[in-house]
């Protein structure tokens, strides 16, 4: 948080493998877990659905106790519904779902993300309340204005001008800040994490196993690579790509092939089996070396043995 | 491979308990964590260290990169259920009356002396402008909601829009009370969020309010109406106006903390800030629902102007005690020091 205003004294970003940004949230029990900032994509996405949700959401309840009204014959029952609803739903929508939800809203269900506190210490209403209120000023309020200045033909240049300003400073915010933080969090000392629900899928060097066991590699086949080739492959297997696309996972395999100094024919005629294996090999070597502190970033990582 | 893998012998060994926390995490995240029996309760914090150090010892042995996010994302989800916010909502609500809204308002103590002297401020200009000259008047007090009052409206007429005798030409009570509501608590959240901008344009509200209501006196004043008027407008004006204070304060409290960060670090003290802020406004929109209703049923219905001031005095001195006196006691419970 220090850091806030200060891009260039700082590290370069950590990131994890989904490509987001990942910040730090420190256990009771000591163990730091990684949290993964929500891109500014995915935040937009996410609010642009809860305003969706909202308008039509003012829309329906407008044009169902319009029914009832003039079932009653009593334009005014619709008339201080529709202001009230206007209102709770522009104020409390937000407000709503994030205590409900503890920190998701319709919009950000969707896109996976969620609100947490920044730092220590659980959300809290009032940090809710705070980072929503705001919402406000930085997109309700100009919007008003606007419409407004619309209205009245350009009653003033400069209110528009400055109700533009303002209004870009806002939207822009979460742009130049390393959390990207809009005003509300800001204020609140909240923060919107990427909320990661990966599944448990088989272990792939697992599948390995179950296949020819006959493709052997030698230590020296298996010292090109590091961490980060290992993952891409493991990232291959378990894509369609795998089961499907037969020539680019042979170009793949024969790259490897290439590379290790392979001589035998099995990346053309057994293609999975040699990656497969290859993967388990390539792993368990790597798991080795680190066992003993000794790690393999990439192919580039010549800093070891 | 002839001899297993050490990840992967790691992994068959604790999967189980993986699963169960996902289970009980996944049902918590959906209906809620009461929605666990006493059983579940008990091996959800037991199941979550077990997990927890599984994560600490997969990425110190582990390339399998599927494991490492299952284990990261499943740890956090259940550590935020674990330490989320566990409190009913009617808990929260009488928490939030009992002590946490008057220790919001009472640790805006400058921020609230600031605000009323603003206004106060802008109400002396607005009444001694416009008593010098009346066309001021336009210039404060926009039409809306003069609703035709203006320096050249008969005295009789003005006097019967306070006296109560003739409909002040809106539809009705209830449709009024609802615009004033929506309308006013709406200008107060706009207030605090404006804050953010150094306070200056919450003082500038302020101080608008101010001239608008001096204005408004002023022309009543010039009339003989003062007295009335003062009635006509403080049965509510008191809540109304102290709500306006409140709301404007805490626009205030934020712009104070981004200019003085104090002690603290400027972005820890913002949030403070910000979040104190937000309770008091949150607070402030509760007031103008009670202003709202005093001013749509009660002016109507009580046009005895002692009466009038005598609800006006009332309800100030409720207000006062209200936010002065709760909520002292648990001041050092185990609440504020989990806030901090």
């Amino acid at each position: 948080m220090r850091n806030l205003f200060k891009r260039s004294s700082r590290p370069k970003a950590v990131r994890a493998p989904s490509g987001r940004e990942i910040r730090a949230l420190e256990t009771a029990e000591g163990v730091a877990l990684q949290l993964e900032l929500a891109s500014v994509g995915e935040r937009i996405a996410a609010f642009a659905l809860d305003m969706v949700i909202q308008f039509f959401g003012i829309l329906a309840v407008s044009v169902g106790v319009g029914f009832i009204s003039s079932a009653m014959d009593s334009p005014q029952f619709w008339v201080i519904f529709v202001m009230l609803f206007t209102f709770l739903g522009r104020n409390f929508y937000f407000i709503f779902f994030e205590l409900r939800w503890a920190g998701q809203t319709p919009g950000k269900r969707v896109a996976k993300i969620r609100v947490i506190n920044r730092g220590e210490g659980r959300l809290t209403a009032d940090a809710i309340f705070a980072r929503n209120l705001l919402r406000e000023i930085e997109l309700f309020l100009p919007l008003t204005l606007l419409m407004a200045m619309n209205l009245t033909d350009g009653a003033s240049g400069r209110t528009i001008t400055l109700a533009a300003i303002w209004t870009t400073i806002l939207l822009l915010f979460p742009l130049f800040n390393r959390d990207n933080l809009r005003a509300g969090d800001l204020i609140a000392g909240t923060l919107v994490v990427h909320k990661n629900t990966q599944a448990l899928l088989a272990d792939a060097a697992e599948v390995a196993e179950a296949q020819d066991e006959a493709i052997h590699f030698t230590s020296r086949q298996l010292g090109f690579y590091g961490e980060f080739e290992l993952q891409k492959l493991e990232d291959i297997m378990r894509s369609k790509t795998f089961w499907s696309r037969d020539d680019e996972l042979k170009r793949v395999a024969q790259t490897i092939a290439n590379k290790i100094g392979w001589e035998g024919n099995e990346p053309e005629t057994q293609t999975r089996s040699f990656l497969s294996a290859f993967y388990a090999a390539q792993r368990n070597q790597l798991e080795g070396r680190m066992l003993m502190g000794n790690r393999r970033a990439s192919k580039h990582d010549d800093a070891s043995e | 491979m002839a001899v297993e893998m050490k990840s992967h012998q790691f992994r068959r060994e604790r999967e189980d308990t993986w699963k169960q926390l996902e289970y009980l995490t996944t049902k918590a995240e959906k209906k809620g964590i009461k929605s666990l029996d006493a059983d579940e309760i008990t091996r959800l914090p037991q199941l979550y260290r077990a997990t927890l150090s599984s994560l600490s010892v997969a990425r110190a042995i582990s390339l399998d990169q599927n494991v490492l996010t299952y284990l990261e994302g499943l740890a956090t989800r259940a550590h935020l259920v674990l330490y989320g916010n566990h409190e009913r909502a009617y808990e929260a609500f009488s928490q939030f009356f009992d002590h946490r809204l008057p220790r919001a308002i009472r640790a805006m103590g400058w921020e609230l002396a600031l605000a009323t002297l603003t206004l106060l401020l802008g109400a002396l200009a607005g009444f001694f402008l416009t008593m010098m000259d009346p066309d001021w008047f336009y210039a404060f007090v926009n039409s809306e909601i003069a609703q035709g009052r203006t320096p050249t409206t008969s005295t009789e007429e003005l006097r019967e829009v306070i006296d109560g005798s003739k409909s002040n030409g809106v539809a009705g009570l209830d449709l009024f009370t609802t615009f004033l509501v929506t309308h006013n608590a709406q200008v107060g959240i706009t207030a605090f969020a404006l804050g953010i901008a150094f306070g200056l344009p919450t003082l500038y509200l302020l101080f608008s309010t101010g001239t608008m209501l001096g204005g408004f006196l002023a022309l009543y004043a010039s009339r003989d109406l003062g007295v009335e008027l003062g009635g006509w407008l403080m049965i509510h004006g008191t809540t109304e106006l102290f709500a306006v204070i409140v709301c404007g304060a805490a626009g205030l409290h934020i712009g104070r903390a981004m200019v003085f960060p104090g002690k603290r670090l400027r972005m820890e003290n913002l949030a403070t800030a910000g979040r104190t802020a937000a309770m008091a406004v949150m607070g402030g929109v509760f007031m103008f629902v009670i202003a709202g209703f005093l001013e749509g049923f009660g002016r109507q219905l009580i046009i005895d102007t002692v009466t009038r001031y005598t609800i006006a005095t009332v309800m100030l001195v409720l207000w006062c005690s209200y936010f002065y006196l709760a909520g002292h006691k648990k001041e050092d419970d185990a609440q504020s020091i989990q806030a901090q």
